[in-house]
């Protein structure tokens, strides 16, 4: 075995099927996609040169720039809501329930295994208004209220998207920063407390600082799951009301794939990944900072 | 071990090694059958066909349920020399995959193609993917067997005869006949008189209207028909040819007429996020007055499990009048259903046969077994409900056909149209900005 793995050549033969496999799923694509963009038309009619016209359209695009502003939102929102809920369950297993936290620990990470369409579905019911009020709505009809068109409205339909989703997910936060937190020692958290630390100081000046590489990685991974959001959104308002929660990602899907603009299409899904690498940039930088700002913290 | 063996060895190892992965991967992407067959039916040894296969929708199964019950009786034949063989998908998908099968020259024999590029113009009319209907039916010799209208009513929509009419529907309003007499209401026939029995209907605590947001094509229909009644079954046409816009003051009257319906709440709470289902239910459950539908909801009418209330209890008449408008009252929404069409590509002998047993028998298995109205004419004598014998009545007296709302423009239209339908009911955007929305999707579609 090490002879062969001694060998440049067999590195090679052995690392290049696997390369090309990789080269012909992976990157063809992206950079056919990238072609595509100088192109107008689709698969039945062809494909004529359109220069930069798309990339013209695409600054003077209203739906561009309101769908671009919507996955903002959303993943500003919900990458929040999301690490924020996960964080607070994963203090709630180290330090409240500790080794018996199995069971909640479980019970919570259960929705991230559930498919988002089913998710959807049984929002969809929950805060259903026809044919029979929903359990949110005839509880707001119990208290006196008036029911509520959750979907119908652009304003509430995010706040069901961001409940949606905090409950899909914030089991999946917590694990990961449960693993974070007991990584903690347990030395430094006592030392904290006979110097006087206790509660909320507790968490601010120390768990926070030194949980915060892993509390980075979760933000990441929130931003990144959530700027991407599509599946929820389809099943759930399909970008509706109008295109009050039309995020990029469907509005690139259906350019290609309901008007059949693949040359726009391919523009949209480029300033989407754009976009996303700025995002990861800024994200990592202040991942690299913080990080030795935390290590200081331990010092 | 001998040296020039372990020599041998090293130099042929990693070329045995690399060999093996590869094999390893050409395995894996080759074809799991290990064989040619064809999934879409198609390549016969003289060309064409070798299975009726069939893409259709999940949300209609009418016509995969009688080509199947025809497929086991009347054209047990050509079945026999060409199995039916029925795949669904969902109908959000056609717009995306039949083109995309079109590009791979995998398209099946028989498929729903996309309303908006099966139009002469369209990019799956324009690829040639499509079989002409009107000259096959022609050379088999079937055209008597399709009803004038309905081929007419293809050829007005889509500029050509590039669908079977599986289907031939007017459209108009069902009304609940217990509901009108309890509240001492007449049939309109005028659009005041619409609004004033809506309004009865609402002081009696009764929801005089519903529709579903969720498809927006049942709010849509009112602005077509309405535009149709006051400014003539060209409307359409006028916007398309750059005559008329919908920001005019009298197209813009027609988006108003059906917005102050949502405005007054006769449309009920949630109608934007209602689905189709929710509408059908609240109407055969006698909870609502009146529901814009299609006559295809007749077979729902005669099936005891969804109308528990009887057949009795229903009726339908046309969409009202608008007064001083230069339409007609007996000008219907005529539709056939989804674009169901044929490969131009697969097309053979076995085919025609099947073409000519449905066209011989589609109509009459249709109104038998789910009392339905199709495009084809019925050979074989149908008891006929009495419900359906007046909609026929009404259809056989129509003067001019209304095509709907999304008909004569792109996808783009289609999809504003569709999706601020049940804002426009529910107040979440005015009339004067739908309108602006339908202009700048209509720049958009080019």
């Amino acid at each position: 075995m090490q002879s062969v793995l001694g060998d440049k050549r067999a590195i090679v033969i052995l690392l290049a099927p696997a390369l090309l496999f990789y080269t012909l799923i992976k990157v063809v694509p992206i950079f056919w996609s990238l072609g595509l963009t100088f192109f107008d038309g689709n698969v039945l009619r062809g494909f004529t040169p359109a220069g930069f016209a798309n990339f013209t359209r695409l600054v003077g695009d209203s739906n561009f720039w309101e769908s671009l502003t919507f996955s903002f939102k959303y993943a500003a929102v919900a990458t929040v809501l999301q690490v924020t809920a996960g964080y607070l369950l994963a203090l709630l297993y180290v330090f409240a329930l500790k080794r018996s936290s199995v069971i909640v620990r479980t019970i919570c990470f259960f929705p991230v295994i559930l498919p988002t369409v089913a998710v959807a579905q049984l929002f969809k019911r929950l805060f259903a208004i026809n044919p029979q009020p929903g359990p949110v709505n005839a509880l707001i009809e119990f208290f006196g209220g008036q029911s509520i068109d959750w979907l119908g409205d652009a304003t509430t339909a995010f706040w069901v998207f961001m409940i949606m989703d905090v409950w899909k997910s914030m089991g999946f936060f917590a694990v990961l920063l449960f693993a974070g937190l007991v990584d903690i020692p347990e030395e430094i958290i006592e030392s904290a407390r006979i110097d006087g630390a206790n509660g909320l100081r507790l968490v601010r000046h120390m768990i926070i600082p030194l949980s915060l590489p892993v509390l980075l990685s979760a933000i990441v991974f929130a931003i990144n799951s959530t700027f991407k959001v599509f599946d929820s959104v389809i099943a759930l308002t399909n970008g509706g009301p109008g295109n009050d929660t039309t995020p990029l990602t469907l509005y690139m899907f259906r350019t290609t794939f309901t008007y059949n603009e693949y040359g726009y299409g391919s523009t949209l899904a480029l300033a989407l990944t754009v976009v996303a690498f700025l995002i990861t940039i800024v994200v990592f930088r202040s991942s690299r900072r913080d990080v030795t700002a935390a290590g200081g913290a331990k010092k | 071990m001998p040296r020039s063996s372990r020599l041998m060895r090293r130099r042929f190892a990693p070329a045995v090694a690399g060999a093996a992965a590869l094999a390893l991967i050409a395995t894996a992407c080759g074809p799991a059958d290990g064989g040619g067959s064809d999934p879409t039916g198609g390549d016969s040894a003289d060309g064409g066909a070798t299975e009726f296969s069939f893409l259709t929708i999940t949300e209609n199964p009418q016509i995969g349920e009688e080509l199947t019950r025809l497929s086991e009786g009347a054209c047990a034949d050509a079945n026999a020399a060409l199995p039916l063989s029925i795949e669904s998908i969902a109908q959000a998908e056609v717009n995306n995959r039949v083109p995309l099968l079109a590009s791979q020259e995998a398209l099946p024999v028989m498929f729903i193609s996309p309303t908006t590029e099966s139009k002469v113009g369209g990019d799956m009319y324009e690829s040639g993917a499509l079989l002409d209907l009107e000259t096959t039916f022609d050379e088999l010799g079937i055209m008597d067997n399709v009803l004038p209208a309905a081929a007419e009513t293809v050829k007005t929509i889509y500029g050509s005869m590039v669908s079977i009419p599986f289907q031939y529907n007017v459209e108009g309003f069902w009304y609940n006949k217990d509901l009108f007499e309890a509240n001492g209401i007449e049939v309109p026939t005028t659009w005041e008189d619409f609004k004033a029995a809506a309004a009865t209907l609402d002081t009696a605590g009764v929801q005089p209207l519903t529709a579903a947001g969720t498809q927006g094509w049942t709010i849509t229909r009112y602005l077509s028909t309405y535009l149709a009644r006051s400014q003539g079954v060209d409307a359409l046409q006028n916007v398309v040819d750059g005559n008329a816009s919908f920001s005019d003051p009298e197209y813009l009257t027609a988006i108003e007429e059906v917005s102050s319906l949502g405005e007054a709440g006769y449309f009920g709470e949630g109608v934007t996020s209602r689905d189709i289902d929710t509408v059908t239910s609240q109407f055969f459950a006698g909870n609502v007055g009146m529901m814009y539908n299609g006559s295809w909801t007749l077979s729902s009418v005669y099936d005891e499990a969804q109308n528990p209330l009887g057949p009795d209890s229903f009726g339908f008449f046309p969409f009202p009048e608008v007064e001083g408008g230069s339409g007609s009252i007996s000008d219907y929404p005529a539709n056939t259903g989804t674009v169901t069409a044929l490969s131009a590509d697969l097309y053979n002998d076995k085919v025609g046969d099947w073409l000519v047993c449905i066209a011989e028998n589609y109509g009459s298995s249709l109104m038998e077994n789910q009392g339905a109205i199709s495009g084809f004419v019925q050979n074989t004598e149908v008891e006929t409900p009495e419900l359906v014998s007046e909609i026929v009545t009404q259809m056989e007296s129509a003067t001019g056909a209304v095509i709907w709302f999304e008909a004569p423009f792109g996808a783009r239209f289609g999809d504003a149209a569709g999706t601020n339908a049940g804002p426009l009911l529910d107040g979440g955007i005015t009339p004067e900005d739908y309108a602006a929305v339908l202009e700048e999707a209509i720049a958009a579609d080019g």
